[in-house]
């Protein structure tokens, strides 16, 4: 990492606490200003660091990025955004523009009985118990320096809670939508959501930005799910081709709760995926779906962590690429069985379509296990069309360039089913529809 | 079931069968690695001149390297000044027919239970023995001989066939490959060397069986087996090692190079001693191994059963150059007690239509910790190339640890990789039912592990699938359950 980088971020870490006025001398700040010497300390991962090792990060080091403005909430943006945004009309939308969160052109007022959602920096000037869950890193698997910078900005962001037993009918739709601006801006949101004993709920994450926009969105979930709970999690990543997006979801599960996550990663030019699900109850249940369609020069790495820490839990992971042009993607999944976490029951598959000479794709199925009565399986495959199904459709008088369409959506269509909402597995459907029609087109 | 684990803890608990040591008067230099010990190694062995400088060089590459610690593998630091790296059994002229033989030697063999003379006259095997470093004894060689089979120690062909040793030592694996490769370059003191030429398939197995004698003393073979166009061999290796307290440092390199339409099968058996039930004591095997197809249509098989050694640490891996070569791997692993295996292949697809097969299976016992580790490579003018990879674990025990790490990288469209690990102990059920039917609990583990490695094993020459099975029941059968 080049030191005068580094200097870039201290000097914008300088300038946002001066922005705190005396809340800079909280506890709270304190955590964040950890956060920054531990990433200074570390720097941005190169490429020598193993888990790092197939993705170049020099586009995004050498790239200056301004911190973004909180925006003025005028009804404009909330257009804006909603005409990139998926036609949704059966959610409440959560709005975020450059990474902060606008109340004003959200549906608070839609927000179902038992639910809470605030505004993340009143809920850490107010409860300072809360602290230790929004703000310090979840478990010891963060040590990771953008999770640590995020830390550091802590301020943009929501609190979502749910009440004890509460089942949430209608999905929550948090809606990201970047802006372009003179200079390419940073954004640091933070997004923790908390579920009590038996709550049940949706949440769909929406990435979307004025075309060709450069920025940098390093976002952090943290996902707390208390016995019997349920949470599904969709997320539909569309940033503009120029965009750095870096995500990072800690998931943590006690006893019988369920987290489902689903992926869907189509934009950005360069993107990294964290994804952390950490079990933690007996019982507890993760399910890690993801689907990623890189698209010209694009750059996708998806990395997956699913910690079974105690006995008699399952997971289920299966992520799919599909690439043309000259993309890049990667996955590593890794499985750790913990020793005692007896019937473990851990599935992981990972499929590679290439539909052109130049797209390049690495994968890493890992699994690390210290128990014996477990079951874990994994697989991997890289592979394009088969010629045998190609001719048949076209022997059935199907032209290439439909059958290849029909055959591509066929492997990738499996995820979208698995969407936990027909509404939004339909608005999907046509989604990923176009873009691989339009995939084919460029090959 | 405690029976069963009663039952595991008595067979997984045996000591290891093959602990002597053999009295023998041995040659060996003093402790500690310098520039002054390699020309020593290098003059004791008559060596010319362009080998001692390719030792120096490879010394020179080898203090600049730092030792690599990323395998999944703890063990406490080596101290390289106090090994000693050449050790001789004392012998005035090189033994002409096995009657020459130390009578002492034999009978270790003997106890092995590799008697040479029965290999000669039953296995019809030729045995190259390694007796710690210099080979002692070499049969069969009139009958290669005739067919104009080079099969000799590396010293001998150092001395006989230098023009074939400079052109391809190091050609595979380059002096400054890896720490211990280097290390390797640098103080190597015999091995075996293999040449078939033009068009000839070797009508038996060669074999070598390698054993660690003199206390102190690491080992550090270098093997070379060169097929040329249209020849075929099959190569044995096995080993096994007396006990001892103090942790031995093994680093061999194998070369293996197949040029067109060329094959070579590579078979090791490894049952080093893998140290105590504590983990005191245990060979470290750290190996290189790596195989060229560098012709058109060339193949190189390996398959390896690993039950020894505290430390393994070894990826015998395949350079698919020719178009249409093919690479295979076959391993069967095994770690008991405190043993640790980090083992894989690397499959490295450059020439078109390349094919390779991985399949690995992977037994862990006692607080035994077992790794799986490769990478299958598919280069961007590899087109058609085609790799299966198969990893299966199995886990004995709730205190070791399977662990599958594979690498995959296509950079070429029409590539095609598939890979496929799975992880689970062997049921109750599957060992009640062979106890229902009246099979007691050790041979219904045996069974199933059996059938677990079957894979594996049918890949295996005759000889050594009799000695493989054996060597599984010694260290392995009934742990499971």
């Amino acid at each position: 990492m080049k030191k005068e980088q580094m200097k870039v971020y201290q000097k914008q870490f300088s300038a946002f606490e001066a922005t705190l006025n005396g809340a800079s001398e909280g506890r709270v700040h304190q955590l964040r200003r950890d956060a920054m010497q531990r990433f200074v300390e570390q720097g941005f991962p190169a490429a020598r660091d193993e888990d790092w090792r197939y993705t170049n990060l020099n586009p995004l080091t050498g790239t200056t990025f301004v911190p973004a403005f909180r925006p003025v909430a005028d009804q404009s943006l909330r257009d804006q955004a909603a005409a990139q945004a998926l036609p949704l009309t059966h959610a409440v939308t959560l709005l975020f523009v450059d990474g902060y969160f606008v109340p004003e052109l959200s549906d608070l007022d839609a927000i179902p009985e038992g639910m809470t959602v605030r505004d993340l920096s009143a809920v850490i000037d107010e409860d300072p118990s809360l602290t230790d869950s929004v703000v310090t890193e979840s478990g010891t698997l963060s040590r990771h320096p953008f999770t640590a910078l995020n830390t550091a900005f802590t301020q943009q962001g929501i609190s979502i809670h749910l009440r004890r037993g509460v089942i949430a009918e209608i999905p929550l739709r948090l809606l990201f939508h970047s802006t372009s601006g003179t200079q390419p801006h940073i954004a640091h949101p933070r997004i923790v959501v908390r579920l009590e004993e038996r709550a049940e709920c949706r949440i769909f994450e929406e990435y979307v930005a004025d075309n060709s926009a450069v920025y940098f969105n390093n976002v952090v979930v943290d996902v707390h799910i208390a016995a019997n709970a349920v949470l599904k999690h969709v997320r539909l990543q569309e940033e503009s081709e120029n965009a750095f997006h870096v995500s990072t979801v800690y998931a943590q599960i006690a006893q019988a709760g369920v987290y489902e996550n689903h992926y869907f990663g189509l934009g950005a030019s360069l993107l990294r995926s964290n994804l952390h699900g950490i079990l933690q109850g007996e019982g507890a249940h993760c399910t890690m779906n993801g689907l990623f369609l890189p698209f010209g020069t694009q750059h996708m790495d998806h990395f997956t962590v699913i910690d079974h820490a105690v006995p008699r839990c399952t997971s289920h992971e299966l992520y799919k690429g599909v690439l043309s042009d000259e993309t890049r993607g990667v996955f590593t999944g890794r499985i750790i069985v913990r020793q005692d976490a007896q019937q473990t029951n851990a599935m992981q598959s990972n499929n590679n379509l290439l539909l052109s000479d130049t797209a390049r794709v690495d994968t890493r199925p890992q699994l690390e296990i210290y128990a014996d009565d477990v079951k874990c399986t994994h697989g991997a495959t890289v592979g394009r069309i088969s010629k045998e199904q190609l001719f048949y459709l076209l022997s059935r008088g199907i032209n290439r360039q439909q059958a290849q369409n029909i055959l591509t959506f066929a492997f990738a269509g499996e995820l979208v089913s698995r969407i936990p909402d027909t509404t939004l597995s339909d608005l999907m459907h046509d989604r990923i529809h176009k873009r691989l029609e339009a995939s084919w087109k460029t090959t | 079931m405690s029976t069963d684990s009663r039952e595991l803890e008595k067979l997984t608990g045996g000591d290891y069968k093959y602990g002597f040591v053999t009295d023998i008067e041995a040659d060996t230099v003093p402790k500690g690695l310098s520039e002054d010990v390699i020309r020593m190694i290098s003059a004791k062995k008559r060596e010319p001149q362009w080998l001692l400088d390719w030792r120096l060089k490879a010394y020179s590459r080898w203090l600049k390297m730092t030792e690599p610690h990323w395998a999944f593998a703890h063990y406490p630091p080596i101290d390289y000044q106090d090994i000693s790296y050449y050790s001789a059994p004392k012998t005035t002229d090189g033994p002409k027919s096995l009657d020459e033989v130390d009578p002492e030697l034999l009978a270790t063999y003997e106890k092995l239970g590799i008697p040479l003379k029965e290999q000669e006259l039953l296995a019809g095997v030729a045995v190259d023995a390694v007796f710690d470093s210099v080979s002692v004894a070499t049969t069969f060689k009139g009958k290669l001989n005739d067919l104009g089979i080079i099969f000799c120690s590396f010293s001998e062909a150092v001395q006989e066939h230098p023009e074939l040793v400079r052109k391809y030592l190091g050609s595979v694996v380059p002096i400054n490959d890896n720490f211990y490769a280097a290390l390797n370059s640098a103080v190597f003191t015999d091995g075996s060397f293999v040449f078939i030429p033009k068009g000839v398939r070797c009508p038996m197995e060669l074999s070598t069986y390698f054993r660690i004698n003199s206390l102190g003393t690491g080992q550090f073979e270098r093997t070379l087996i060169v097929a040329d166009e249209r020849a075929s061999v099959s190569y044995l290796e096995g080993c096994t090692a007396p006990m001892r307290d103090e942790n031995q440092l093994h680093a061999a390199v194998v070369e293996l190079i197949a040029l067109d339409d060329a094959q070579i099968k590579y078979s090791t058996v490894q049952n080093w001693y893998p140290g105590d039930k504590e983990g005191k004591g245990g060979i470290y095997n750290f190996v290189t191994k790596r195989g060229k197809c560098a012709g058109v249509n060339s193949k190189i098989s390996w398959t390896q059963v690993e039950t020894g050694s505290a430390i393994t640490w070894k990826y015998p891996s395949c350079i698919l150059q020719g178009d249409n070569s093919v690479g295979e791997f076959y391993s069967v692993a095994v770690t008991n007690n405190r043993q640790q295996a980090d083992t894989g292949t690397k499959m490295i697809h450059i020439g078109k239509n390349t094919r390779s097969t991985i399949v690995s299976k992977g037994i862990s016992a006692g607080q035994g910790q077992n790794t799986y580790r490769g990478l299958v490579k598919i280069m961007k003018n590899a087109d058609g190339a085609r790799n299966y990879s198969q990893c299966d674990s199995m886990l004995m025990g709730d205190r070791c640890g399977a662990h599958t790490f594979p690498y995959i990288e296509n950079d070429n469209d029409t590539g095609q990789i598939e890979h496929e690990a799975t992880t689970s102990r062997i049921g109750e059920d599957q060992i009640f039912y062979c106890n229902q039917r009246g099979i007691n609990a050790e041979d219904a583990v045996n069974m199933i592990v059996n059938g677990f490695c079957k894979e594996v094993f049918r890949e295996l020459p005759m000889e050594f699938a009799v000695e493989a099975q054996k060597l599984l029941g010694i260290s392995l059968e009934g742990s499971v359950g």
